[in-house]
């Protein structure tokens, strides 16, 4: 079912919500298989309106997943694969000279493949800083300045990027500024010997599957407003304002964190959550924010954001554990019960 | 908005429903949190009745029940107050009902500011929906605070141990509260004493009596200030050293004496009712019946007169002897009558009716501090038996008349001197009625000790006397039948007999009988040697000090 018509109601534009998140999730299912939590942070991300960085060492199906989302939705995609020769102008766009029928030449603006509803920015590590950065502005103020003029980008943008863990020679790790432009950072694990069976299927019998168009631009502009909508009671946003302050080792509760972070989330991180979690709420059909949906989000939410310490990495702690582990010491409510 | 989250009367007004929704969940919250500060309270009570029951062991408190149960009752009801105290407000509702699978669906309904806003509505129509579907007296079965009734269950487990598993302090308490009633025992008896010699001091004022009378009321009001059997015996031991300075008691033979003029006076119809009054002890009446009498001289017959002649000669015998001056009158007034003049007879009889007063009221003085030194002595028998099963009071009998010694310890009499140890020599009772004054052979005492306070010096004070094993119940006499030496005579000993009048003494003045009699038989061969050093030592060492 197309949803370009826009619905008569909120509460039908409610009730489509997931109908329309569970058909996407199936839509991206018979392209990719498994990697359902991955699959349901990224469509979460999407419905959020954040962008994602998708890390996991290659052939898990990154990029897949990223052109099975771009099936589903009917929007612009857009493709850049990261080199260390790849400029800023490739992905920005830059002024070439152009004539025009009367002869005249002139400075026009060719458009980088940046102008897209969805942006597949494929092992963005191996790019320089230089031009990483050039993502900066498109991310968080979804405009490009080039040529002395600021262009907007088209709505929605989405830019979802991959890396890979692994080969880190001739690789520029994101800086944080940068890392803290994503809403999720989603771990694309290996997948078990079922699936890898089902890959194997798939990949090397006759028969492509290709995800059916599910939603458009607009429609997917109508969800995002949507699921900001969801009311949040006061003690899940201070519950969410808590797991944030505790990934700050100066503030946190947590001896480990202490021990073992180095900076932890930006207020970034804070929104994050309470978008992400918004989304989860509506996906599972509630009106209210539940402190469940907090905690499902916090890992993509907040891995990111969390740098360890030296003395972190050297006893092998993540950012996942410590996490958890500050879920598990931080209360929901601030005196304590539950 | 705050209003809504502590203030059910704002919340029904704002959101009936949701009200209605949730109080079935405040109800819950509120019935197990006053179970709860029950049983905390309970805990906290019978830890406190715990403290309780470990001061009184520390501090020898008797009766330490009464405070236990005040302390238990007092945190019981401190626990009801509490639970009862705490308003649940609706915030705490929404949240227990959100823990019971509402997602905070409650919480968000109560937080999130009424308005017509799509959402809000939406939402909180889910919130009463999903709150529709809980059944509270499901969803919240009743259930006992775990915690607090462990805590509580050791608390009175602990407890249950410290009163019903045996203690030495059971002991002490059960000695303690023995002690306390032997003191309210002895100033009920010293009362009734008391009351009797009043109200025979009203009816022929004596200042023996009346001594006696102030000595026993003034006892009497500082025994019930007493908290302790050493406070106890302290007065009573002071009241009896200040009985025996009113003079001992009229003797037996006195008032046997007494009574057989009475009785004398009794067999004829002119002095019947002088011989009544004597018997009731009223002696003021007897004068006044005397002088009745002799009033009535001249105006009797030669018979009658022949008669009271005949009665005061029966009561002039009966006198004679241990009621001489009495005897005299009664002798006298026996030959006026008979000489035939009323004058004569008139005035002996009124002299004899002052004399008769004046003796009777002395004997009946005598009788009245007779009575108090028993009264006296039971008590600090009584008390003594009950402060320590086998402690007793060193006795002896001072008086006019022979100083009879007399020792009640029964099995080893042990005098000791407060806080030392010493061996005593086991003593004959050589006290009235008893079989006579022989001593059985005695033997080495074991180590006693002794819990009075006062010197061996001290004038007028009493020692008790730790008896290590004493023959027969409390306060009843034992009998032991023996043989003195080889081939010697039988003879029965009489030991434990109750403490009878006038058998308090300094111990300075039994130490040397004691003492002699214990040298005497340390000459005995089954004595061990050490033993026999050590009963030398003793006395060697209480002699030095009563030097």
């Amino acid at each position: 079912m197309m949803v370009t018509e826009s619905p008569c109601s909120i509460g039908e534009q409610i009730e489509s919500f997931t109908e329309l998140t569970r058909r996407m999730e199936q839509e991206i299912g018979k392209v990719i298989a498994g990697q359902h939590e991955a699959v349901s942070q990224v469509l979460t991300a999407i419905l959020a309106g954040g962008h994602v960085l998708l890390e996991g060492v290659p052939g898990l199906g990154k990029t897949a997943l990223v052109r099975a989302l771009s099936q589903l939705m009917d929007v612009q995609f857009s493709r850049i694969q990261f080199t260390p020769d790849l400029m800023p102008a490739d992905i920005l766009g830059t002024n070439i000279i152009s004539e025009d029928t009367a002869g005249r030449r002139g400075f026009i603006f060719q458009p980088g493949p940046v102008f897209a509803n969805l942006v597949l920015a494929d092992e963005v590590n191996r790019a320089t800083p230089k031009t990483q950065s050039a993502l900066l502005e498109a991310m968080q103020e979804r405009t490009v300045t080039a040529g002395g003029a600021t262009r907007t980008l088209p709505e929605p943008f989405f830019v979802m990027a991959t890396q890979n863990p692994l080969e880190m020679e001739g690789t520029y790790p994101l800086p944080e500024a940068q890392l803290d432009r994503f809403l999720f950072k989603v771990m694309v694990p290996f997948p078990d010997a079922e699936v890898l069976l089902e890959i194997a299927d798939r990949t090397t019998g006759g028969r492509s599957s290709v995800a059916e168009k599910v939603v458009d631009g607009p429609s997917v502009i109508s969800l995002m407003q949507l699921a900001r909508q969801i009311p949040l009671a006061e003690p899940v946003a201070r519950y969410a304002v808590r797991l944030v302050t505790a990934t700050h080792p100066d503030r946190t509760p947590v001896a480990a964190v202490r021990q073992y972070a180095r900076y932890g989330s930006s207020p970034r991180g804070l929104q994050a959550l309470i978008l992400a979690g918004k989304v989860t709420a509506l996906r599972r059909g509630r009106y209210n924010v539940a402190f469940a949906d907090i905690r499902e989000v916090a890992l993509p939410a907040l891995r990111h954001r969390l740098v360890l310490s030296f003395e972190g990495e050297a006893a092998g702690q993540t950012a996942d554990s410590l996490i958890n582990e500050i879920m598990d010491q931080v209360p929901e409510y601030a005196d304590g019960g539950s | 908005m705050s209003g809504l989250l502590s203030d059910w009367s704002a919340l029904r007004r704002t959101y009936p429903e949701l009200a209605e929704g949730l109080w079935p969940f405040a109800a819950r919250l509120r019935r197990y949190h006053l179970l709860t500060w029950l049983v905390r309270g309970g805990a906290a009570g019978l830890l406190l009745a715990i403290l309780a029951y470990w001061l009184a062991w520390f501090t020898h408190q008797s009766g330490p029940g009464r405070f236990m149960g005040f302390a238990f009752g007092l945190c019981l009801l401190g626990g009801v107050g509490l639970g009862l105290w705490r308003r649940h407000t609706p915030l705490a509702a929404a949240r227990l009902a959100d823990s019971h699978g509402l997602e905070e669906r409650a919480v968000t309904a109560l937080w999130c500011p009424a308005s017509p806003d799509f959402f809000r509505v939406r939402q909180r129509r889910d919130a009463l929906d999903h709150l529709a579907r809980i059944d509270a007296r499901l969803a919240l079965p009743f259930r006992v605070p775990r915690r607090e009734a462990m805590v509580s269950g050791l608390c009175a487990l602990a407890l249950l141990a410290l009163v019903f598993l045996p203690t030495p302090m059971r002991t002490d308490f059960a000695r303690q509260a023995g002690v306390a009633a032997a003191i309210d025992q002895a100033a009920e008896r010293l009362k009734q004493v008391a009351e009797t010699i009043q109200r025979q001091a009203q009816a022929y004022p004596q200042p023996r009596a009346e001594a006696t009378l102030a000595t026993l009321e003034e006892l009497l009001d500082r025994l019930r200030r007493s908290r302790t059997a050493d406070e106890a015996m302290n007065q009573l031991g002071l009241a009896a050293e200040r009985l025996g300075g009113l003079g001992s008691g009229s003797s037996t033979l006195q008032q046997q004496a007494l009574a057989q003029v009475a009785e004398a006076f009794r067999r004829t119809d002119p002095t019947r009712a002088v011989g009544q009054a004597m018997t009731a002890d009223d002696w003021a009446a007897a004068r006044s019946a005397m002088k009745e009498l002799a009033e009535a001289v001249p105006e009797m017959g030669r018979e009658e007169r022949q008669s009271l002649a005949e009665a005061l000669a029966g009561a002039a015998d009966a006198a004679q002897g241990e009621l001489a001056g009495l005897a005299s009158l009664l002798a006298q007034a026996e030959t006026a009558v008979r000489s035939g003049s009323s004058a004569a007879a008139g005035g002996a009889l009124s002299q004899l009716a002052q004399q008769l007063a004046a003796t009777g009221s002395q004997v009946a003085a005598g009788k009245a501090v007779a009575a108090a030194q028993s009264a006296v002595a039971t008590a600090i028998s009584s008390i003594s038996q009950a402060q320590s099963g086998r402690a007793t009071i060193a006795a002896g009998q001072v008086g006019q008349g022979g100083n009879t010694l007399r020792s009640d310890s029964g099995g080893q009499a042990n005098p000791s001197s407060g806080g030392s140890s010493g061996a005593g020599q086991r003593l004959a009772n050589s006290g009235q009625g008893s079989s006579g004054p022989g001593r059985t052979p005695g033997q080495a005492g074991q180590p006693g000790s002794s819990s009075g306070g006062a010197s061996p010096s001290g004038e007028g004070r009493l020692e008790q006397i730790y008896v290590a094993e004493r023959l027969g119940g409390d306060g009843d006499a034992s009998q032991i039948s023996g043989r003195l030496g080889e081939g010697g005579d039988s003879q029965q000993v009489s030991l434990n007999s109750p403490l009878g009048l006038g058998t308090l003494v300094p111990y300075q003045q039994v130490l040397a009988q004691y003492a002699q009699l214990a040298r005497d038989n340390l000459a005995r061969a089954e004595i061990p040697p050490a033993l026999k050093d050590l009963v030398r030592e003793y006395f060697s060492l209480l002699e030095g000090e009563g030097r």
